[in-house]
């Protein structure tokens, strides 16, 4: 079990406790309005994929408070840092004196723990028009440059957020990921996996937070800038019966579309071999990866480069309402004529997400490859 | 957009009344409902109504209606107001004691309401039962008894003896589900066919074994209709939550691009009206299957064919004849949805058991789409 420790700092109601009680402790937005003051340091171990533990110091923002960080606690505090997370409130009344704490921050932390990975969060951006709020985020994202340059500070990001849409699900992501080892080899896999089930993208939720950890793309979704991953690599690192499962079969695996079913035969046959159902017009690619060209071609663009983080709000704001009923979520499908979506519980510690719009891989084709990859994945689940 | 009132479709459509003291929540309601507003925009975004603002709802052929949102403190109305409407719903803002005052001039309005027009329905919405002052039911409990108790009051004084108006009183907040459980109940009565939905909807459940199912308007989440089954309120706000997961992911991953229109209407149709035919081909329908309920077979034989076909939408639209979406709960409830017809939802409970039998359930859905359909052209002729 690794212990990673985390800073969580910036001027007293910037949303720290906020954002730590929505992605870690189930908060709705709205609770957060009854969240009282963090005095001195918070110190919270949150979970994160089964093993990750994530040592938060939620570290209270009044001015006073500073003067201990700083001084007496300074080493305490700064220390062995893995991650610094540094929040501005959009709307601070005093953008000097935070940018006086925030040098200071930057200061300590250089001088302590110079390997620290540093995220700084413009959060609030819901209280800046829409229109504006592009132009207000660069303009006080060149200031913080500016400032982290001063101080020699080169590697950094910065994420303007909201605790009211789905930026702090994109934010936090990727503070997250950036802890995991050997998530490279995750999504080689999954990249292949997306292959077989001919899908248009599959991602990987954390089980807890619903943090995206892992994505890849099908080659003709039309936004290849998003690729992720070393994409032909993926072709040697796994071959398609790792994927077998003895128990392969249609049986059990209720679908939307269960009543009809031209292609089951072909199914069956494909599953008793490899466990995993290939799409019919797709048989040969299967047989041997030379088939590069695209299978689908009206696949449908994705052009919402937010997309995941949308889904994360999505099914976490249900997975809330779930519990108020006394119920937990499981999975679900959504499906018009043009897309299906499949939102299950994978591994021990993630939930998958695969979109498929071609319209001739059948609902019970995607429920089955999703139950036999199980198995195969747990073991390329990141261990800490 | 008020131009379009004149014309005698929209004019004949029931209307609902919004009245009440300034900043009541009657703004805030509207645009929560009906136009997708977040609760807490409308603390920055909305102003003080200054004159009648109208809105037509008519997403759904089944529940088609007009709400008038009047500026605070207008309780003036006169024939043409009170004349043909069909709901008044009173806002009070439960968090601005006390109420003599307000239910004053309410007393007035119902008074000069009925007089006018002695089918209109007074709702009477505590609106705000959230925050600090309301934190236990036992608080909006009591807030409920007192404003009925003082109506009471005031309309005796007036004259008026309680008992011969029907009043209903709502507790209600923007900022959850009870808002949408308010307008409901209000929505439900302006449906002339009520008591037909309910009775499809029972032979649905009871053919297919569900423990319930909810005909919801998909645009406003308001649901229309139910089985006489008991209703958990609890249960109505998941199936309105999966209303928001379909709409969401699939304003995602399923809007049309609109270069494609024309090829995907024609696709669209074609395959609609080949959608829950053959429910013959699995061997799984035989048994358990009766013959549907006399009275949708009657709705059935009811329909023209012709009239079958998919009424022109915005084919680029995330909800469309196929949308639909199965929820998996760990407690063994699945949640079913199913479009029915433009923007209405059907979505079922039932147990994973019972679930497995699907293409039963989707004939039977097919069934109640079909007569659905026949009892909104019924309406039309
Ligand atoms: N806490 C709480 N506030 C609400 C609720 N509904 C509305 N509000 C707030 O009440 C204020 C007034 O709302 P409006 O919708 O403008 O009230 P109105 O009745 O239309 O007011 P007039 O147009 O002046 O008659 C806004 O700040 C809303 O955010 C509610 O259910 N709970
Ligand atoms: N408008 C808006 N308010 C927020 C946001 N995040 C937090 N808040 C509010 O800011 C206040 C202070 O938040 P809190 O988390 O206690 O700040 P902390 O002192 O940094 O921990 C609370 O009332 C939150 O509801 C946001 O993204 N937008
Ligand atoms: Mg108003």
């Amino acid at each position: 079990m690794a212990k990673k420790k985390v800073l969580l700092m910036g001027k007293a109601h910037s949303g720290k406790t906020s954002m730590r009680s929505i992605i870690f402790a189930n908060y709705l937005a709205r609770d957060t309005t009854r969240l009282s003051p963090t005095l001195d340091v918070e110190h919270h171990h949150v979970r994160f994929l089964g093993d990750l533990v994530l040592n938060l110091w939620d570290c209270g923002g009044q001015d006073a408070f500073y003067e201990s960080y700083f001084e007496r606690d300074r080493e305490t505090i700064f220390r062995s840092v893995e991650l610094l997370i540094y929040v501005f409130d959009i709307e601070s009344d005093s953008p000097e004196k935070d940018f006086d704490h925030f040098s200071g921050v930057l200061e300590a932390i250089e001088e302590n723990s110079p390997d620290a990975r540093i995220f700084i969060l413009v959060h609030k951006m819901d209280l800046v028009s829409l229109e504006e709020r592009e132009a207000i985020f660069e303009d006080r994202k060149r200031v913080i440059e500016q400032e982290c340059s001063n101080f020699g500070v080169e590697h950094f990001h910065i994420f303007g957020t909201s605790i009211w849409d789905e930026t702090l699900y994109k934010a936090w992501s990727e503070i997250v990921t950036n802890l995991i080892p050997n998530i490279r080899l995750l999504e080689s896999h999954l990249n292949t996996f997306c292959k077989v089930c001919d899908a248009d993208e599959v991602v990987l939720f954390e089980r807890a937070t619903f943090l995206v950890i892992s994505q890849a793309q099908a080659e003709s979704s039309g936004d290849d800038h998003l690729l992720t991953g070393p994409g032909g690599d993926s072709k040697e690192a796994t071959t398609q019966a790792a994927f077998a499962s003895p128990s392969g079969g249609a049986d059990g695996v209720p679908g939307l579309d269960e009543a009809a079913q031209p292609s089951a035969d072909e199914t069956n046959d494909t599953s008793s071999t490899t466990g995993l159902v290939v799409p019919p017009d797709d048989l040969d690619s299967a047989a041997g990866p030379s088939n590069d060209t695209p299978r689908h071609a009206a696949r449908t663009p994705h052009f919402d480069a937010h997309r995941f983080e949308k889904i994360s709000n999505i099914v976490k704001q249900f997975k809330l309402s779930c519990g108020k009923a006394q119920a937990q979520f499981q999975g679900m499908e959504v499906r018009n004529s043009r897309f299906s979506a499949f939102i299950d519980a994978f591994t021990a510690n993630t939930y998958i997400m695969v979109i498929v719009s071609n319209p001739n891989v059948h609902t019970a084709a995607t429920l089955l490859n999703i139950q036999n990859a199980r198995d195969h994945f747990e073991r390329f689940i990141p261990r800490i | 957009t008020d131009a379009n009132f004149d014309d005698p479709k929209v004019a004949s459509m029931p209307k609902i009344l919004l009245m009440g003291p300034r900043r009541g929540g009657k703004t805030s309601i509207q645009r929560v409902i009906f136009q997708k507003m977040s609760p807490h925009e409308t603390l920055f975004r909305l102003e003080a109504t200054q004159s009648l603002e109208r809105a037509i709802v008519d997403h759904t052929p089944l529940c088609r209606f007009t709400v008038w949102d009047f500026p605070g403190d207008f309780y003036e109305g006169d024939e043409t107001v009170f004349g043909g409407a069909a709901s008044l719903i009173f806002v009070v803002d439960a968090q601005d004691e006390p109420y003599d005052h307000v239910l004053q001039s309410f007393t007035d309005a119902v008074t000069k309401a009925i007089q006018l027009n002695p089918n209109i329905v007074i709702e009477v919405f505590i609106n705000k039962v959230d925050g600090e002052l309301f934190l236990s039911d036992e608080s909006k409990y009591d807030c409920r008894r007192d404003v009925y108790t003082q109506v009471n009051y005031e309309l005796e004084d007036a004259g008026i003896s309680p008992d011969n108006i029907n009043i209903r009183y709502h507790l209600t907040s923007i900022y959850d589900h009870t808002i949408y459980e308010g307008l409901s109940r209000v929505v439900q009565r302006l449906i002339p066919q009520l008591p037909t939905l309910e009775s499809l909807l029972n032979v649905l459940v009871s053919q297919c074994s569900m423990e319930k199912a909810y005909l919801f308007d998909v645009v406003s989440k308001l649901f229309i209709s139910t089985d006489p089954g008991p209703v958990d309120m609890q249960s109505v706000e998941l199936c309105s939550d999966m209303i928001d997961v379909v709409l969401d992911v699939s304003g995602i991953y399923g809007l049309g691009p609109s270069q494609l229109e024309l090829g995907h209407a024609a696709a669209a149709a074609e395959s609609n009206s080949v959608e829950g035919a053959d429910p013959n081909s699995t061997s799984e329908n035989k048994d358990g299957f009766d013959v549907p309920d006399e009275l949708v077979g009657t709705l059935i034989s009811q329909a023209p064919a012709e009239d079958l076909e998919e009424e022109m939408v915005d084919p680029d639209s995330a909800y469309d004849s196929e949308s639909a979406s199965v929820i998996r709960l760990s407690n063994g409830m699945v949640l079913y949805l199913k479009e029915v017809d433009t923007m209405l939802a059907l979505v079922c409970i039932t147990r994973s058991e019972n679930f497995r039998k699907k293409s039963l359930i989707n004939y039977n859905i097919g069934c109640l789409k079909k007569a659905l359909r026949a009892l909104v052209d019924n309406e039309s002729l």
